[in-house]
């Protein structure tokens, strides 16, 4: 009588075992094939999405086709942000310029010129935009990687009829090196706006901002080209944004420096999104390291 | 008196066995299904894995250099999957898409290959573009 029950027990744990087992099979399968499924779908959305940002880059003037179909995804927005930094209207000052982080190899370049009228940058005085003899550097995350700034100002000398620089070193409080200048560094940091968004950066610098010292005079308010910065002593990569300053419009602003163009891809249930920041004419980083002449340089 | 009988099965253990039975059957039988399943889900990976390589390739070209035409893709790995074959072909942009005759190239990768006989394609497209991305 009592070895009845003992068998039903037994056939019930060999149920429920090998179902356990089929079951988990099945669904191993189910989720492989669901998840090379939005694989596809995601490479696919990405391909219409580098599509929208090829096809914002070749038609630079404007946006005439912001949505398309037809290769075989959506790309359902491309936006284009327009010249950055814009234009304030007087009254207000323009908003910072920030840059994507700049590592330790890499050089940035803020033009101060008139861009569209430079033509042949080096072949004469260029046409004037930034006339404002002070202008707000800021850079800078990191209280433990801390970074030092190098500044090169190219500008049209007027007496001697030529170009030439002017550079500036800035470190952190105590600098590393007897040739450059403390900065204003901060662990609170300033805030910076960049249209919506307000980042904070550990140091500050206001180039000419002290007419009466000779390593930071008044900014040229013409003839004043270009400013190259490159971080040093930095091991990560490192935010830098420049600000005009003043609050009269136009004659206050930067000129146009970049522009950002954001195009996103959807097949099926998947969307990616790929944002371009897209600089302006910018002269390659080994430049720093040649000299050029447009006659011969006697030695 | 009737004599209660322990021998032979009770209805309970027969029914159990016959439960049983049917458990055993629907997973024999899910289980090539399940494993075809796995195979074409490895298959559509790699398939979509060249398939984007392709495009990168093509993005590592100079737009100059993208000729018009349809090439056959030669790639190792689509030895590893049965009757496994594709094109790259590459077109002007339709004007459709590029009403201002920009200077942009559609690359269309087309791949097939064979999953329990039957055909399956996948086809990813792009734009590339002169002095666009990589360019």
């Amino acid at each position: 009588m009592s070895e009845r029950g003992q068998t039903i027990i037994i056939l019930i744990l060999i149920m429920t075992v090998s179902l356990a087992i089929g079951l988990s099979i099945v669904q191993k399968s189910l989720i492989d094939v669901s998840t090379s499924t939005k694989l596809e779908q995601t490479s696919r959305a990405f391909s219409a999405a580098e599509a929208g940002i090829e096809k914002a880059l070749n038609n630079d003037t404007d946006l005439q086709n912001p949505t398309f179909t037809g290769i075989g995804a959506q790309i359902t927005n491309i936006t284009d942000s327009g010249s950055l930094p814009p234009i304030p209207p007087p009254g207000d000052k323009q908003y910072a310029l920030e840059f994507p982080p700049v590592s330790k190899e890499e050089v940035t370049q803020v033009w101060l010129a008139d861009l569209d009228l430079v033509g042949t940058p080096f072949s004469g005085v260029p046409s004037n935009y930034y006339i404002q003899p002070t202008l707000d550097v800021y850079w800078g995350n990191s209280t433990t990687d801390k970074a030092a700034l190098e500044l090169t100002l190219i500008y049209w000398d007027n007496t001697n009829s030529k170009y030439a620089t002017k550079k500036w070193y800035l470190d952190q409080p105590v600098p590393r090196d007897s040739s450059f200048k403390q900065a204003t560094c901060g662990a609170s940091g300033y805030p910076v706006t960049t249209g919506s968004v307000t980042n904070t950066y550990t140091c500050k610098v206001t180039l000419g901002s002290s007419p009466s010292d000779p390593y930071n005079q008044a900014l040229p308010t013409t003839g004043a080209m270009l400013i190259r910065a490159r971080l040093l002593y930095n091991n990560g990569s490192q935010p830098l944004a420049v600000q005009a300053t003043g609050t009269c419009g136009k004659d206050c602003s930067l000129p146009p420096q970049a522009r950002i163009i954001t195009s996103t891809g959807v097949s099926g249930d998947t969307q990616r999104k790929i944002q371009v920041f897209q600089r302006f004419k910018e002269v390659p980083p080994y430049f720093d390291y040649a000299i050029f002449s447009i006659g011969e340089i006697s030695k | 008196m009737i004599r209660k009988s322990t021998l032979g099965f009770s209805l309970i253990e027969s029914l159990m066995i016959v439960a049983m039975v049917g458990i055993i059957v629907i997973l024999m039988a899910n289980l090539p299904n399940a494993m075809n399943l796995v195979n074409k889900s490895k298959d559509l990976s790699l398939i979509k894995e060249i398939a984007t390589k392709q495009i990168e390739d093509k993005r590592a070209i100079s737009y100059a250099n993208l000729a018009n035409g349809s090439v056959a893709i030669s790639d190792q790995r689509l030895n590893t999957v049965a009757d496994a074959s594709g094109t790259v072909l590459i077109e002007d942009c339709s004007v459709d898409v590029c009403p201002n005759e920009e200077h942009i190239k559609q690359v269309t990768v087309t791949l097939n290959w064979k999953e329990n006989n039957k055909v399956q394609t996948i086809t990813l497209k792009t734009l590339i573009g002169e002095g666009g991305l990589n360019q």
